[in-house]
């Protein structure tokens, strides 16, 4: 009998035999349909592209997130954008659910099949189709990475934002979920970035959005008819699967300069007021704040480095860089915004790029770590995993918000003498837009292994969100994140908000997905999942 | 037959059930050091993941793999064994894993083979053959001693010197022929450096492929065989040209006996001084391999090219993945003996990257990639030619 307890089904996960959960009266994915569409998706796809083999399938069954292992049916790997029509096709026809993946690099379960179905793994579609380094945009298939498009972009003397995830995510997937980046304060996230899409509805029509769907050129402005690609953003694959994309890349200074303001106290209060100062002078190309913990997570090129870095670094950092034709113009931009931050609070040091050499390694050393930072980022070096939260809301607010966050997560977890301590929440502010709001982002840090530190770590970060959601802030990622298949979980919640607006997305769905199929995280019937824990 | 614990200390894949439980599917491991990456067509290093594409075929698939079978949540049939054995155990994700996870994948992946041995779904059956030659002949391919292509290299005199250093040549010296001018090119620079040494009259496999294979408890049996004969001939110190020898004896071995262990590169570099070294030969755009036995297993990076850079008139330059980002040359985890077309197809996108970089010559310190590369360059890439670093240094001793 099914228990209602959820903590008791986490504790259960350990199961013997295979985790894949069945709906006992389901109409979709049922075995006799699995077999038909496999043969027919080989006969589409070719032999070796399409497989139900338990060994391949298992390694689709878990992510990082502490979501409940479970293993998809199959798994095939188009090539193209007519493969994954062909797909569609099928599974219409047989009913087989199609969860999309495109490096699998999350932290919510996003790409666990919720009742198995088939794994769209969209690695094969890796090509740069095409990179204009006059006009600045790349079109790309939902293969490829950022450390590819980086390395790319760079040899045109351009760059991609560079979020702080895994450099080999897929930058289509992480430009339609938020794609925070150091470039944030002057050029927005990924989804400011996306200039057009084509995307494969779950029906196997091809849908192409922005100018391009207009047959124009590359004009990088929407029009000249409504623009409906930010429809797919944050859909995660319910609305259908992104095939293609053109984003914009950003052009590399020919001198750079650095300003490292360092502020010792554990306050965010002078920090807040620096970011907002410096995003609003349009000067830096690339700020952000970061605790020292996190600019042990961000550079340190291991755990050790990093954690050594935690130990030297001042408790609140920004990091800003200046771009310019000439190397004066670069350093003048830095003098001005150095001024500017030691007006705002005296305390402020300023810590020279040589003093960092000398204290963190030599000078090639700390250029690589820069390099980290700025253009392929290499995060999730914490030994086991971590619950983020990600918010969205005007820079002033988050002084407050973070000492609640931070206050609630320590009187669920306690707080440890270790570098990577269990409640340090609220470690990283990433200004958008020139201030106009502002991205925080808190980890909770833990042992996946260790599902007694899940219980003890799922309800504060439970606590530290539910601060947010009272202040109406905006969450920007993590398991929250309100689109994502329109969750049964905060639906109660939020519905006195976005009732209509969940209405009209269902009703969408329903139009160009009649059989449910494309990433199926509710029922039609009743909107709501039909189960949230595994058996 | 003496069966002695040899090796280090007996693990079981359960031991590491902490690193395939928290692996948090970041996915460097199928990357080159983000950070060295220069050119987008060259940023996956993991073969079998390049090649075959699924999640299962990576390192975190293979984790993940590990985990359904200690958590009997599958139970491992031929699919299983593909995906294990054409892994290349070139180490490649250990060494992005480990820096920043402090995990061991390449650890977990032996122990899946040793597990694969214990439950009997591996090896493949396609292995039966190198698994009979070693076992019986003692040696990979079964050549005996008189077929055996080092014999007509080694003269009787070099047989009967004595010597607390040995060189041991290893298997594939005796049974390539496109060996012999490599394997006379290190008697010449032993003998034109005066370095004292000996040779086995016949040699006997170390046991590097029951090893790669996850066989331990054969390679045991072989491993203190070719103990006993150490001992008795008052060897201290092992000197090879070939990496896998070289890691067997440095990793295992030497953990049992007073053994000092050295890759030849290593012995020679030492030994090279302020030599004048000239190159005669027409090309001379030379790319260095790093085996991956010699690079990510034992770290010897830098001697080899310190040979290479002494030699005047030779251009080395360095491939997009060199170092510790060296892509396999197809041949490890003896993939290549039952997958030879996989092999192959690795082995071509290592000499599509020579070209790439505008390489003339591939210079190589271990003899199983310097086959492996002539074997498909000779079909694939006939413009590349491939060198055994010592036949370099030879041709360039002879002229300096």
């Amino acid at each position: 009998m099914r228990r209602k307890n959820p903590l008791y089904d986490i504790r259960k996960r350990n199961v013997v035999g295979r985790p894949t959960v069945y709906e006992p009266d389901g109409t979709h994915n049922r075995k006799e349909n699995l077999k038909r569409a496999l043969d027919q998706l080989r006969d589409a796809l070719g032999e070796e592209w399409v497989t139900d083999d338990p060994e391949i399938t298992c390694g689709y069954s878990r992510d990082q997130s502490f979501v409940p292992a479970s293993y998809p049916d199959m798994v095939a790997l188009p090539s193209s954008t007519e493969e994954v029509v062909q797909i569609y096709k099928i599974a219409n026809k047989y009913l087989i659910d199609v969860i999309p993946y495109g490096t699998g690099i999350n932290l919510f379960g996003a790409t666990i099949p919720p009742y198995g179905g088939l794994i769209c793994d969209l690695r094969r579609m890796d090509e740069i189709y095409e990179l204009d380094p006059e006009g600045m945009y790349a079109r790309i298939g939902p293969g490829v990475n950022f450390l590819s498009l980086q390395a790319c972009a760079l040899r045109h003397g351009l760059r991609v934002t560079n979020p702080s995830t895994s450099a080999t995510a897929s930058v289509i997937s992480n430009h339609t979920l938020c794609n925070i980046n150091t470039m944030a304060s002057k050029y927005g996230f990924g989804l400011d970035n996306i200039i057009d899409s084509t995307i494969v509805l779950p029906t196997g029509k091809i849908l192409k959005t922005g100018p391009g769907a207009f047959g124009m050129q590359k004009a990088q402005i929407s029009g000249p008819g409504p623009d409906i690609s930010s429809l797919f953003r944050y859909s995660m694959g319910t609305l259908g699967i992104c095939t293609e994309m053109t984003i914009r890349l950003y052009p590399q200074p020919d001198y750079e300069a650095y300003l490292f303001p360092a502020y010792p106290e554990d306050e965010l209060g002078p920090i807040i007021r620096a970011l907002y100062r410096l995003s609003r002078t349009g000067l830096p190309i690339e700020l952000a704040h970061l605790q020292n913990t996190f600019y042990g997570i961000f550079i340190g090129d291991d755990n050790a480095e990093a954690e050594k870095l935690v130990g030297m670094m001042p408790r609140n950092n920004i990091i800003a860089v200046f771009g310019g034709a000439t190397e004066r113009e670069a350093s003048r931009k830095a003098e001005i915004c150095r001024r500017l931050v030691k007006e705002i609070d005296p305390d402020f040091d300023f810590i020279e790029y040589e003093a960092l050499e000398m204290l963190i390694g030599d000078k090639v050393h700390f250029d690589r770590w820069m390099k980290f930072f700025r253009e392929t980022v290499r995060v999730q070096r914490v030994k086991g995993t971590f619950f983020v939260g990600a918010l969205v809301d005007h820079l002033e607010e988050f002084e407050e918000i973070e000492k609640q966050m931070r206050l609630a997560t320590s009187r669920e977890v306690g707080t440890t003498e270790g570098v990577f301590k269990p409640d340090d929440a609220s470690a990283y502010l990433q200004p958008y837009h020139m201030g106009r709001a502002c991205y925080l982002e808190f980890d909770l840090y833990t042992d996946k292994s260790d599902k007694d530190d899940l219980l003890r770590i799922l309800p504060a970060y439970l606590r530290a969100s539910a601060v947010g959601f009272r202040r109406g802030s905006l969450f920007a990622a993590g398991p929250a994140c309100l689109i994502w298949g329109l969750a049964d979980i905060p639906l109660g919640i939020v519905r006195p908000y976005y009732g209509f607006y969940l209405q009209v997305l269902g009703e969408i769905k329903r139009k160009y997905d009649p059989n449910n199929i494309s990433s199926r995280r509710f029922e039609y019937d009743t909107n709501m999942r039909k189960r949230f824990f595994h058996m | 037959m003496k069966k002695v614990r040899i090796t280090k200390e007996r693990e079981v894949l359960e031991q590491y059930r902490q690193d395939f439980s928290i692996c948090g599917k970041c996915k460097i491991c199928q990357a080159c050091h983000v950070q060295e990456v220069h050119h987008e067509r060259f940023w996956r290093n993991c073969p079998s993941g390049m090649r075959f594409c699924y999640e299962a075929y990576y390192a975190s698939g293979k984790l993940e793999l590990a985990n359904a079978i200690v958590k009997g949540e599958i139970s491992p049939g031929e699919r299983a064994s593909h995906i294990l054995y054409t892994c290349m155990l070139c180490g490649s994700c250990e060494e992005q894993c480990y820096g920043v996870k402090q995990m061991y994948p390449l650890r977990v992946i032996e122990l899946l083979r040793e597990r694969a041995v214990k439950d009997g779904w591996g090896p493949p059956e396609a292995f039966e053959g190198a698994v009979k030659n070693v076992k019986e002949r003692k040696n990979l391919y079964g050549i005996g001693d008189r077929k055996s292509k080092l014999a007509d290299a080694i003269s009787d005199q070099v047989k009967r010197r004595t010597s607390e250093t040995l060189v041991f040549f290893g298997c594939n010296f005796m049974a390539h022929e496109e060996l012999k001018g490599e394997a006379r090119a290190i008697l010449s620079v032993l003998e034109n450096l005066g370095i004292d040494y000996s040779v086995l009259d016949v040699e006997k496999c170390c046991g590097a492929p029951l090893l790669e294979l996850g066989m331990r408890d054969e390679f045991e049996e072989i491993a203190s065989e070719n103990i006993e004969r150490i001992e008795s001939a008052g060897i201290r110190r092992i000197v090879t040209p070939c990496a896998h020898c070289a890691y067997v004896f440095s990793e295992e071995y030497s953990r049992f006996i007073d053994l000092e262990v050295l890759h030849l590169t290593q012995l020679i570099s030492e030994h090279l001084g302020d030599l004048t070294l000239k190159w005669k030969g027409e090309v001379s755009k030379v790319a260095y391999h790093d085996p991956c036995m010699l690079g990510r297993r034992l770290e010897v990076y830098k001697e080899p090219r310190r040979i290479l850079e002494l030699i005047s008139g030779l251009d080395v330059i360095e491939f997009e993945r060199s170092g510790k980002n060296a892509l396999c040359c197809g041949g490890g985890g003896m993939a290549w003996w039952a997958y030879p077309r996989y092999s192959s197809w690795v082995t071509s996108e290592r000499l599509f990257e020579a070209k790439w970089v505008g390489a003339e010559v591939i210079a190589t310190a271990c003899p199983l990639c310097q086959w492996i590369f002539q074997r498909t360059a000779r079909k694939n890439y006939p413009e590349i030619k491939v060198l055994g670093i010592f036949s370099l240094l030879e041709n360039a001793m002879e002229a300096g």
